[in-house]
């Protein structure tokens, strides 16, 4: 489930039916009245933000004007759906951001670009059986992205990710030590949603932290140059 | 305005709820029966924007342990049909920043902190519940006894009643003016032989149940869903199994009984009354649904009202209630 667009007095979501409650949320009809408590957790940088580079830490010498950014927004699967929001923000800025989406899928039927509609950046598909667009995964399309466009501008390339685990594992893996940032948006099955049960948590440089109030979405070193621990008594 | 909005709208100033059905666990007094469960209601403060801590008679603490816990590996929770399965593993600060950090903020708050503990042995009992003593503020303590999710105590240890008894009576000896509570798993033959040996170890009350062990196998990964394969479930489909545990320990011990396990409305709240338990614990229901105890308090207030009466403890079903079925034994089924 994720937040997909906004306009003026409202906003969409995209729901995937896996199990009972997506199922019924995909159902509701117009005029349904669902209870909603917005915002758990962090979301992706704002988009003015991500279009100024201007990222913290922010180490930058005083009086330096920051290089604009390239973005490689990479979705998996489903993960596309909240690029897609962060695209129509970067678009309503209107400050011509260098972005590029990368969608990727296992197959052609996987990669529905129509999830899309409307963004103003470039998009880049690909599947696993080359059926559509790049013949690879979204990770091995977003290291040769980041090659071809060279070091220099890998330098001030911020990567943002979603889909499966082991995919923004390999992304961060490939990717994190040749461009400026990379960040994840994990997701896990929670019950209280509040950063209570310890239901949803993810290894990280702080131990382990609830992913619905700590994340969803983190700097990929944070969660994936840790090592798991499992406490024994 | 939704209820919920509603109840988030109030939640923030409507502390100090007036004492409603007050009741007595030992030498500790609380407001009303109404307490959060253990690992449903963090350290006190998190759900403050839903439910005021004094809105509940206590909190019933995360279980603290010695030494901070990582927790088991993900995944830790899977949703079943009515009912939770979870397998944490007592991730928690551990005692000394429970003591420095979060007993503080609660107390501060005005909350009312059931401290939660487990321990990997008799010796370790002793250190925390001595470590506890030295807080005032702590007006009572549960012990853990019976969790699935762990390695040491867990099951094995729970299943013994002597071991229930010396373990009670070692915490109970460094708390002798603070409510002690010994938290029971249902994962056993005769939970009432446990209950016995917590009451003969001088434990002011039985708190029943804990989760009840089962487990889930993911199909497309061909394998159990849980690292340590054994979870706990909790929710509406153990409420029957945990009423049934109840009703069997109010009538074997005279220390009371504080119930927990599936709650969902004011309804399982009075049939946990009329059973014999002297207070009730939310857990589960919380996470989808806080504004839950406002309904069941209302619930439970027009209950015992409609029927002319002034506390829910007098809905506890009389001696004979029962008797019938009582006098075969509980390994008999009725007829």
């Amino acid at each position: 489930m994720s937040i997909h667009d906004e306009g003026d007095g409202w906003r969409s979501f995209m729901v995937k039916p896996v199990g009972p409650a997506s199922r019924e949320l995909a159902g509701l009809g117009p005029g349904a009245q669902v209870d909603v408590t917005p915002p758990l957790g962090n979301g992706f940088p704002g988009a003015a933000d991500l279009a100024a580079g201007r990222l913290q830490p922010a180490a930058r010498p005083t009086g330096a004007r920051a290089a604009a950014p390239r973005l490689l927004l990479v979705g998996g699967g489903f993960g596309v759906a909240p690029l897609h929001f962060v695209a129509r923000r970067l678009d309503a800025l209107d400050a011509g951001s260098d972005y590029t989406i990368l969608y990727g899928g296992r197959t052609a039927r996987d990669v529905e670009l129509e999830v899309l509609d409307g963004v103003r950046g470039a998009v880049l598909p690909s599947t696993d059986d080359g059926t559509l667009g790049f013949h690879g995964t979204c990770v091995d399309l977003a290291v040769e992205q980041v090659r071809r466009r060279g070091p220099g501008v890998a330098a001030r390339t911020i990567v943002l990710a979603c889909g499966s685990h082991a995919m923004m594992a390999a992304l961060h893996a490939a990717l994190r030590a040749h461009v400026a940032h990379v960040f994840v948006s994990l997701e896990a099955v929670m019950a209280c949603g509040v950063g209570v049960c310890m239901g949803c948590v993810t290894p990280s440089v702080r131990g382990m932290v609830p992913i619905c109030t700590e994340g969803p979405v983190f700097r990929s070193e944070d969660v994936f140059d840790v090592a798991t621990e499992v406490q024994h008594v | 305005m939704s209820e919920l909005q509603s109840r988030r709208a109030a939640a923030p100033q409507s502390g100090g709820a007036p004492a409603e059905f007050p009741i007595r666990i030992g030498p500790a007094r609380f407001a009303n029966p109404y307490f959060a469960a253990s690992g449903c209601f963090g350290y006190g403060l998190e759900y403050a924007t839903y439910i005021a801590p004094t809105e509940l008679g206590a909190i019933v603490t995360k279980t603290i342990t010695l030494e901070p816990r990582a927790g088991n590996p993900m995944p830790r929770l899977q949703e079943t049909p009515a009912g939770l399965l979870n397998s944490i593993g007592l991730q928690n600060v551990g005692l000394e920043v429970y003591l420095r950090d979060k007993l503080p903020e609660l107390l501060a708050a005005g909350g009312v902190p059931f401290v939660s503990i487990a321990a990997a042995d008799h010796d370790e009992y002793v250190h925390m519940a001595a470590r506890l003593a030295e807080h005032p503020g702590i007006v009572a303590v549960e012990v853990n006894l019976g969790c699935p999710n762990v390695d040491a105590g867990g099951d094995r240890d729970a299943a013994e009643a002597r071991a229930v008894e010396r373990i009670t009576r070692a915490v109970k000896d460094r708390l002798p003016d603070r409510a002690v509570a010994i938290k029971l798993t249902p994962n056993v033959t005769d939970i009432t032989n446990l209950a016995r040996g917590a009451e003969q170890g001088g434990a002011d009350a039985v708190v029943a149940i804990n989760t009840v062990a089962g487990m889930d196998i993911d199909l497309q990964g061909g394998r159990p869903t849980f690292a340590r394969v054994r979870a706990g479930l909790s929710g509406p489909a153990i409420f029957p199994i945990a009423l049934l545990r109840v009703w069997e320990i109010a009538r074997a011990v005279d220390i009371p009984v504080v119930a927990v396990g599936g709650i969902a409305g004011p309804t399982e709240a009075l049939k946990f009354f009329m059973a014999g338990a002297t207070a009730v614990q939310l857990g589960t229901v919380l996470y989808s649904r806080p504004e839950l105890l406002a309904e069941v308090r209302q619930g439970v207030r027009d209950f015992v009202r409609e029927r002319g009466l002034s506390h829910p403890h007098e809905l506890r079903l009389g001696p004979d209630a029962g008797a019938r079925f009582d006098r075969a034994g509980p390994a008999c089924a009725p007829d």
